[in-house]
């Protein structure tokens, strides 16, 4: 494989029909649609403008037979003659964490990210927020390289065929390129809200919150309280312990759900025990241990 | 006759006996760490005598002033003791209540010194406060060990210390029942982090977690750190962190994070066991899988939600036994209301949807909610997975061994999530499980020649396995173990078998068919040894002759009706007679037993009458010992003159007492040796040396604490009979029980850690109720408690009933009141008319106060705390002989549930009164006073008469209270100092003793001994002419007396004082 050189002759289209994805969308719709647009210039700084007409050609005449986008590379085979193909590739870089924590931190400060994100809309200054935090969402021409197997100096429409089909990928879904950078929509998505949570509520437990009534949950100003500030407010309950079946709550819990091989519910089950028996000593004898009580 | 020993169990707010203390001990919780500090009393003192730097506001630098009477860290590891150990040196920051004073005392501190007056306008100020921090579990068994008498020091415990008491004691609760589970928190940096946390979601816990809340006392809000104000986070936390460290420490002590050694790193259960487990808390997963790994916890932990949270409907079984054996039970579907689950209808109603079906549903479709519940039932049961395979599913059969795994098994599982369980009535019940009855056979009581022997009488026993009363043969229980299954029909009745246990109680019967043994062994093997060995229960005591008449207890049949005895001055009212025929009973056989009735029913005088009914036979009775607090020793002397004349008594007491072989013949010659609880730990081998007839303990609550020397003392008495006396037979722990029978009746209870385990651990934890039915059975004979409400006693009370409380002078006071007589006596004698007049009635004015405590006769208005011989600061109430037997007194009134009035002529004494109330008794009381404002007056009355006000104590001075008021609520009313004219004091009495009373109203008129008071109310008591004279004129009609008859009247005689012992 050789790197494509730029300004290649026009393609001419195959004659066989089958296996064939066909460009189907108007040029002009691509390149007025986000994300499309951003993409074919950077290809067409790429090829150039006439690799780019020719490919346009080619592309609708099925050249492209098939597509494969992956992060950080899309490729698939484009045709050679009538019977072959060469393979095509675009490579583009990847996000890397830092890249992807700086925008979440980002993203996750306004909600209207996450909310057009998980209506699958493209929110209006998503490049800008990209450019914004130093990642831009499509890289430049320079860090964007096209390979073209066995490929010469006129081999530039065969990867603006590619780019077109991919343009129209991306009309269809233009959050699809979150996924070529490294990360695919439903994962920030779902990054975007663990980081809200911590964002919000400071940090996120696994166990349902206490209900209780917010007045004596919050309990009464101090200010108010000078004159009763040592006192108790009432008598301090005095509830017998229930007896409960034992391991009531393990078995309540049933397997994990947590995917795992241990066998964890054995292990809680002793646990539960040891701990249930070391609590009889404490209630018993706090300090001084049980034996050593008398009663 | 309703005869009761205890009702259940019914817990007092602990309450702490002592006569020194040092500190108030607080407890503070900061967001990782219990701090605890104190307020030293001693530095008070001294910061109220010397004043403090005045600070109007916050320094700017944020270093705050430290707090001017905390104690130093040095004292209070001193203080604490080994307790410390653990602990480290530490401050935290507090905002309390100040003014330009300094800050406020807390209410404790306050009480000890017998109130604080601070007119300034408070406001909130930051202190810094020297501790002894712990870690949460160092912490948690701190204070169960502060409240539960494990740890034993001088200082008082702040209403905070008691309040995370009270939190700690949730958190060990919930340990021991097992609800408590693992989860996890992500941190701010995104990492996971394991926890241990208590299940705080049902109805049990919220039920405590809302009344820990509403009673969490301000100053536990008022640390300054990342917690903030709010109640519940740092409840929360301190609950999460005692439970996590409390687990935690248990499982790194065990290494129980060995047994994830070399596994698999990246399995999740590893990940999640691995900050469980070890010291670190952290778990090893990094990016997505922190995601996926919190979710999944979150989805399992939810399982514990209560199925039909939120929902109309709940899923309802019921469950209903086939007719023979070979049946198959049947359970039937359906849904029940959740605001009355008695609504219910039948699931094949649901799938018709019959209009009772949609009505019941109401917005709720319940069909949905019958499938959705049964899938979630299955899951915690999974023989209900067949009915999911219906289209419409509606009920189903069972065999008898999956009935008696949902009865015993998963119907407390399936209900605490929220699915109703209807099971047959007689599930549970004792008629309806395998138990044993004891069967003893002695001779019949009129057929008892042999001198007795107590415990140690001989019986024959043998054991009777039972389905409640009714016994099976040996026959029979073969029959049952044959075949195989949990649950049988005897006789039309389903019963329970544990066949483990069945087959132990076939063998027990084989080896045993009738035994050779004293009561003793009978009782002990009945109260714990066979019930361990088969597993049984056992379910009551069967017998026949004497020891029958023992068990029926005492009334009206089974005992012996005797008389009052003919020398016995004064009346028995019928049920002191039934009490007098209860102790003969029991002394006939040589038991030992508690009388135990309410205060106020004269338990002295069934007593003495005992003690004359015994000599009114032909033998000679060997003497008596009586053991008795300080306090009523002149008490005791008195009642016994009073009632029982003709017996000779000696007080054993005071520095001059004999010992050896003169104490010997003192007690040979006398009926009655009266000695005190202190004395017979220092005595013991003189004491001891006596073969006593019998001995009593007077308030026998003194030896409740089992290890000390001085109960060890008491019960190491050789004596043939043992009685103990005492109105509060269980103030706080079921120990004290234990400590009195164990006196009583040695051995007869079983050794301490089996009554623990067999009883006090189950009735004070669980409120088992079994438990307490077979203790109360195996204490009834030896234990007689009436209650004043009862109906036989309110019908022989009079409606009012006057008692005099002697009381004797401290040390202190005699010291003073002498001071006063010698000095003052002699300017009487110089001056003459109005001068003489004037002084005569300063004098009486001080000696009375003398009498009613000597921070009366100090000047000023806060001195109030004395340091005693041994530096040590003493107790308010213990500084006055008066004010002791006050404080033991209200507390067997407050130990009823009662509410009382306290009468004093001096609003100083007034004050302290109610301090002390406060302090000693750890309860509110009310002040009423002539400067009491009209409108709080009312109010403070309002309170009073209240069912719910938490102010069982009314003390008012006699001038501003003595007239008008309506406090029915009260039924004691305690004149604490005398007006000498019987008129008032009625008057008094009368805000009791008034229309709308419905009970016996006790009137406890206090005495000094020895002094003025004594001799005053004799006169009047005899009513002789001086006393004629004494009605009607207030104290002036002394004013007229000559020198010779004042000093006589005034002279302080022997009786008065408390004699060092």
């Amino acid at each position: 494989m050789s790197r494509t050189d730029i300004g290649s002759k026009a393609p001419r289209p195959s004659r066989r029909r089958g296996g064939r994805i066909r460009l189907k969308i108007e040029e002009l719709d691509l390149v007025a649609a986000v994300i499309c647009d951003s993409w074919l210039q950077v290809i067409e700084a790429k090829v150039g403008e006439r690799s780019m007409q020719e490919g346009l050609l080619a592309a609708k005449e099925g050249a492209v037979r098939s597509i494969s986008v992956e992060a950080g590379i899309i490729s698939g085979p484009v045709q050679a003659d009538a019977e072959s193909s060469l393979a095509v590739s675009i490579t583009l870089p990847v996000l890397d964490e830092s890249d992807w924590a700086k925008l979440i931190e980002a993203m996750s400060c306004e909600a209207i990210w996450a909310a057009k994100l998980l209506e699958n809309e493209v929110p209006n200054g998503l490049e800008d927020l990209f450019r914004g935090c130093g990642s831009p969402l499509i890289p430049c021409e320079s860090d964007v390289s096209a390979l073209v197997e066995k490929g010469g100096r006129r081999d530039g429409w065969r990867v603006a065929a590619l780019a077109w089909i991919v343009a129209e990928r991306f009309y269809r879904d233009p959050l699809g390129i979150l996924a070529v950078r490294g990360m695919a929509c439903d994962t920030l998505v779902e990054r975007l809200g663990h980081h809200r949570a911590l964002r919000t509520q400071g940090e996120a437990v696994a166990h349902p919150p206490v209900l209780l009534d917010p007045t004596v949950a919050t309990g009464p100003p101090l200010a108010e309280c000078l004159d009763t500030w040592w006192r108790p407010h009432g008598h301090l309950p005095d509830v017998p312990l229930e007896k409960h079946v034992s391991h009531a709550l393990l078995r309540r819990l049933g397997p994990s759900t947590l995917d795992g091989q241990f066998p964890l519910a054995g292990l809680l089950a002793t646990i539960y025990d040891e701990a249930a028996s070391e609590a009889v000593r404490i209630l018993d004898a706090p300090l001084t241990g049980a034996d050593s009580d008398p009663i | 006759m309703i005869i009761h020993w205890f009702p259940l169990w019914e817990p007092h707010s602990v309450r702490k006996r002592g006569t020194t203390l040092a500190h108030i001990l607080h407890a503070t919780f900061t967001a990782d760490r219990f701090h605890f500090w104190a307020e030293s009393i001693d530095r008070w003192r001294l910061v109220s005598e010397a004043g403090v730097p005045r600070a109007t506001s916050e320094p700017k630098d944020q270093v705050f002033p430290w707090h001017p009477y905390g104690a130093r860290r040095s004292e209070l590891v001193l203080q604490l003791g080994s307790a410390a150990s653990t602990g480290r040196d530490d401050e935290c920051a507090l905002r309390l209540p100040r003014d330009l004073l300094g800050p406020f005392p807390s209410d404790r501190l306050a009480a000890s010194v017998g109130g604080v007056d601070r007119s300034g306008e408070p406001w909130l100020a930051r202190f810094r406060i020297a501790t002894r921090s712990f870690s949460p579990a160092e912490g948690l068994r701190f204070l169960l060990a502060v409240t539960s008498g494990d740890l034993q020091f001088d200082e008082e415990p702040g209403h905070d210390l008691l309040f995370w008491a009270a939190a700690a004691r949730l958190v060990a609760d919930c340990v021991e029942a097992q609800r408590f589970v693992p989860s996890m928190r992500q941190g701010g940096e995104g990492q996971l982090v394991a926890v241990w946390r208590p299940w705080l979601q049902d109805d049990e816990a919220a039920t405590r977690l809302t009344g820990l809340l509403t009673a969490m006392p301000p100053v536990t809000r008022g640390v300054d750190d990342s917690l903030g104000e709010n109640a519940w986070p740092r409840l929360e936390s301190a609950l999460e962190l005692m439970t996590d460290d409390l687990v935690r420490t248990m499982l790194r002590r065990d290494e129980y994070i060995d047994a994830i050694e070399d596994r698999d790193a990246s399995d999740p259960h590893v990940q999640w066991l691995g900050g469980l487990l070890g010291g670190s808390r952290v778990l090893a997963v990094e990016g997505g899988d922190t995601v996926k790994i919190m979710r999944a916890t979150r989805s399992w932990i939810a399982r514990l939600d209560d199925f039909a949270a939120g929902e109309s409907l709940r899923l309802r079984l019921d469950v209903s036994p086939p007719e023979s054996e070979q049946g198959r039970w049947h359970l039937t579907l359906g849904l029940a209301a959740t605001a009355d689950v008695t609504l219910a209808v039948t699931a094949e109603d649901v799938w018709k949807a019959t209009p009772e079906a949609v009505q019941m549903a109401g917005q709720s479709d319940p069909q949905d909610v019958l499938l959705t519940e049964l899938a979630r039932a299955a899951r915690l049961w999974p023989t209900l997975d067949p009915l999911l395979e219906q289209a419409t599913p509606s009920s189903l059969t069972l065999s008898t061994r999956e009935a008696w795994g949902l009865l015993g098994e998963f119907r407390p599982l399936l209900e605490e999530s929220g699915c109703i369980v209807a099971v047959p009535a007689w599930w549970g019940g004792k008629d309806n499980v395998l138990g044993l009855r004891l069967v003893i056979d002695s001779d019949e009581f009129d057929e008892l020649n042999a001198p007795p022997r107590g415990m140690a009488t001989a019986i024959r026993y043998r054991w009777q396995v039972a389905v409640g009363d009714q016994p099976l043969s040996l026959e029979a229980l073969r029959r049952l173990r044959d075949q195989h299954t949990p649950l049988v029909q005897v006789d039309g009745r389903w019963i329970e078998v544990d066949q483990e246990q069945l087959v132990k109680a076939i063998d027990l019967l084989e080896r045993h068919e009738s035994n050779d043994a004293t009561l003793l062994d009978a009782m002990r093997i009945a109260s714990n040894e066979v019930e361990v060995e088969t597993g049984l229960e056992i379910l009551g005591i069967d017998a026949t002759g004497w020891v029958a008449s023992l068990l029926e207890g005492p009334p009206d049949e089974g005992v012996e009706a005797l008389s009052q005895p003919e020398l016995f001055s004064g009346e028995l009212r019928p049920y002191q007679v039934i009490g007098l025929s209860w102790l003969g009973f029991l002394d006939k056989f040589g038991l030992g037993g508690c009388l135990a009735d309410d205060m106020g029913l004269g338990k002295t005088v069934q007593l003495i009458a005992l003690l004359q009914h015994e000599r009114s036979k032909p033998n000679t009775v060997g003497p008596t010992l009586l053991v008795v607090p300080t306090s009523v020793v002149g008490n005791w002397q008195r009642e016994l003159e009073r009632f029982a004349p003709e017996l000779t008594s000696h007080i054993q007491h005071g520095p001059d007492r004999p010992v050896g072989d003169a104490f010997c013949e003192v007690a040979k010659a006398n009926d009655v040796t009266i000695t005190t609880y202190a004395l017979v730990t220092r005595d013991v081998d003189t004491l001891g040396d006596i073969p006593w007839h019998r001995v009593v303990l007077d308030e026998a609550q003194y030896i409740k604490n089992p290890p000390t020397k001085q109960a060890q003392a008491i019960r190491g008495l050789n004596a043939q009979r043992r009685i103990a006396l005492t109105g509060t037979p269980v103030e706080n722990r079921l120990s004290e029980l234990w400590s009195i029978m164990e006196f009583c009746n040695p051995g007869f209870l079983g050794t301490a850690p089996d009554f623990r385990r067999r009883y006090a651990r189950p009735i004070e934890r669980h409120r088992d109720a079994n438990a307490a039915s077979a203790l109360r059975s195996m204490v009834q004979p030896f234990v007689l408690r009436r209650l004043k409400t009862d109906r036989n006693v309110i019908d022989d009370l009079p409606e009012c009933v006057e008692t005099r409380e002697f009381a004797t002078l401290t040390p202190e006071q005699a010291a003073l009141y002498k001071a006063v007589v010698d000095s003052m006596i002699g300017q009487v004698d110089r001056t003459e008319g109005i001068q003489r007049r004037g002084l005569i009635l300063a004098m009486l004015a001080r000696l009375k106060q003398i009498c009613d405590h000597p921070a009366l006769a100090e000047s000023g208005d806060e001195v109030v705390v004395a340091a005693g011989a041994s530096d040590q600061i003493q107790r308010l109430s213990e500084r006055s002989g008066k004010s002791r037997r006050l404080i033991t007194l209200l507390d067997e009134v407050l130990a009823t549930g009662e509410r009382a009035l306290v009468f004093t002529q001096y609003r100083r004494m007034g004050k302290l009164l109610s301090a002390m109330v406060e302090h000693d008794l750890g309860c509110r009381s009310l002040f009423l006073h002539g400067g009491t404002p009209m409108k709080r007056r009312q109010t403070m009355i309002d309170e009073f008469q209240s069912p719910e006000g938490d102010a069982p104590v009314f003390v008012l001075s006699l001038t501003a209270g003595g007239l008008g008021l309506n406090l029915t609520a009260a039924n004691h009313v305690f004149h604490f100092d005398r007006w000498w004219n019987p008129a008032v004091e009625r008057q008094a009495t009368d805000r009791a003793f008034r229309i709308g009373q419905t009970r016996t109203v006790h009137v406890h008129k206090f005495v000094c001994m020895g002094t003025l008071e004594e001799r005053i109310d004799r006169m009047i008591e005899e009513k002789t002419q001086l006393a004629e004279q004494i009605i009607g004129s207030g104290d002036s009609w002394l004013t007229d007396m000559t020198t010779g008859q004042l000093h006589d009247l005034l002279l302080l005689r022997g009786t008065a004082m408390e004699v060092e012992a």
